[in-house]
């Protein structure tokens, strides 16, 4: 046997990875920051923002620990999407449309998180005198019906990627080995997405409304 | 049930050459199968429209699935066409090419890939020395059950052609080899060579292009556990990579 190249699977692996940690970890984190807009109050959300602009080296994090993660998970995902061949239309068991849909998901996450980083994180810099974003802002920005429909839509399609994903993670990483096992934890990673997506929505709801 | 079949088949004169579909009517007979169809059209090779064209070519052997030689796509799915029962199946019956290797002629392909993904897998076990080696280990019934599963395997191809992974164009070495690897990295004597198959594992076309559609469970048509093998090849394969990188 010829000197093995481990690449091929490290770099998906490490794909796999970066869609939990930081990626996914982050991503429920924000639902539930975003949540508080709902469940306890506009100025208890506008509270947590400030927090969370005054944790040091805030610009850093935002990069190395989310943004840098995101584009990289994206792109090696987008390289795993190109060479697949999705068969839906012959074979439309369950799994099957998971894994569909996880790349289409995976696509449309790609377009609303790149449009909701610029205009919910990067262009009020340029545009307002606000230090830190605030609720009111946030809530102008949802009048606009189109982008209601929008994060909708880019909600639930990333929601839907971050669950199968986590249940993708379990089977990839040699945890959810047996049958019984993974049918578990599709029901635990469903919760875990429902729970999130009732935070956005609750979120988006409150912002929509206010 | 009408006295007569019809059958629509993707035909193709050679490797390279564009596929046509041929419409043929036979007539019905109790207990038919795919095979027997097939059978008909030879014996008269004439089309719906009444042209008499080239007899049918396919491939079958043992007629009891077990050799998976016979395997083609039969109204969409994929599977054994002599354990394809006519009364089962919903008319007009339509036969295609197995759709991830090349067409050889008609119903014909050239499963070659899948010899060569063995090969990259060691699935054998390395008995030849210079010395006897032995009598194997003694395993347990339970152990041995398990095995067996897969050991089933006739590499038929049914689980890669439904692969949404493995692509004409790409080198996965898709579910049966993952089987098979498995297989032998548990077998007594063939275990020696775990760390060989799970090093090739992690190369290109290996487990990592695996995307948990999980089509290879459903349309094996032994019921060989694909799944479960290839989440304990997860495991193993990146216990493996630790291996390699702290230890070597």
């Amino acid at each position: 046997m010829s000197e093995s190249n481990s690449a091929p699977f490290l770099l998906r692996r490490f794909q796999s990875l970066l869609g939990i940690i930081p990626v996914g970890a982050f991503f429920a984190e924000h639902a539930f920051t975003n949540g508080l807009a709902f469940f306890q109050g506009m100025e208890h959300w506008d509270e947590a923002v400030a927090f969370i602009n005054g944790l040091p080296l805030l610009l850093f994090m935002e990069i190395f620990l989310i943004g840098v993660p995101i584009i990289l998970h994206a792109l090696i995902g987008i390289y795993i999407w190109i060479f697949c061949e999705t068969n839906v239309q012959h074979y439309g068991y369950f799994r099957n449309w998971l894994y569909t849909l996880q790349r289409w998901t995976g696509i449309i996450a790609i377009v609303f998180i790149g449009y909701h980083v610029y205009k919910l994180r990067i262009e009020w810099h340029y545009t307002t005198d606000l230090h830190i974003v605030n609720s009111g802002y946030v809530a102008a920005y949802f009048h606009e019906l189109w982008h209601v429909i929008f994060y909708f839509v880019g909600i639930s399609a990333a929601t839907f990627h971050f669950a199968n994903g986590l249940w993708n993670f379990g089977v990839k990483w040699g945890i959810t080995v047996g049958e019984r096992a993974q049918v578990i934890s599709c029901y635990i990673c469903t919760a875990i997405g429902v729970a999130v997506y009732v935070f956005f929505m609750a979120s988006l709801y409150a912002f929509t409304t206010a | 049930m009408s006295s007569t079949i019809e059958v629509h088949i993707k035909r193709q004169k050679e490797a390279g050459k564009q596929p046509y579909w041929e419409k043929f009517r036979v007539p019905y007979q109790a207990s038919m199968n795919v095979i027997t169809i097939l059978q008909e059209i030879q014996r008269n090779p004439v089309t719906t429209s009444g042209e008499k064209v080239a007899p049918v070519a396919w491939d079958c052997s043992c007629l009891e699935e077990v050799c998976g030689a016979c395997t083609m796509v039969i109204n969409g799915h994929v599977r054994q066409s002599c354990s394809a029962l006519v009364d089962k199946l919903e008319q007009p019956i339509v036969l295609e090419p197995m759709r991830k290797f090349p067409v050889v002629r008609d119903l014909v392909v050239n499963r070659q890939r899948m010899f060569e993904s063995l090969k990259k897998i060691q699935a054998w076990t390395a008995i030849d020395g210079t010395y006897d080696l032995g009598p194997a280990e003694k395993q347990a019934p339970q152990h041995q059950h398990e095995l067996y599963l897969f050991a089933r395997c006739m590499t038929c191809g049914c689980c890669v052609d439904a692969c949404p992974q493995y692509t004409r164009e790409g080198d996965f070495v898709g579910p049966a080899a993952l089987g098979q690897a498995y297989l032998f990295n548990n077998n007594k004597s063939a275990r020696f060579q775990a760390e060989e198959r799970l090093n090739a594992l992690m190369g290109e076309g290996g487990i990592q292009d695996c995307g948990n559609a999980q089509n290879c469970v459903r349309v094996c048509p032994k019921d060989i556990p694909l799944t479960r093998a290839i989440a304990k090849l997860n495991g193993a394969t990146m216990a493996q990579f630790f291996k390699n990188l702290l230890f070597k």
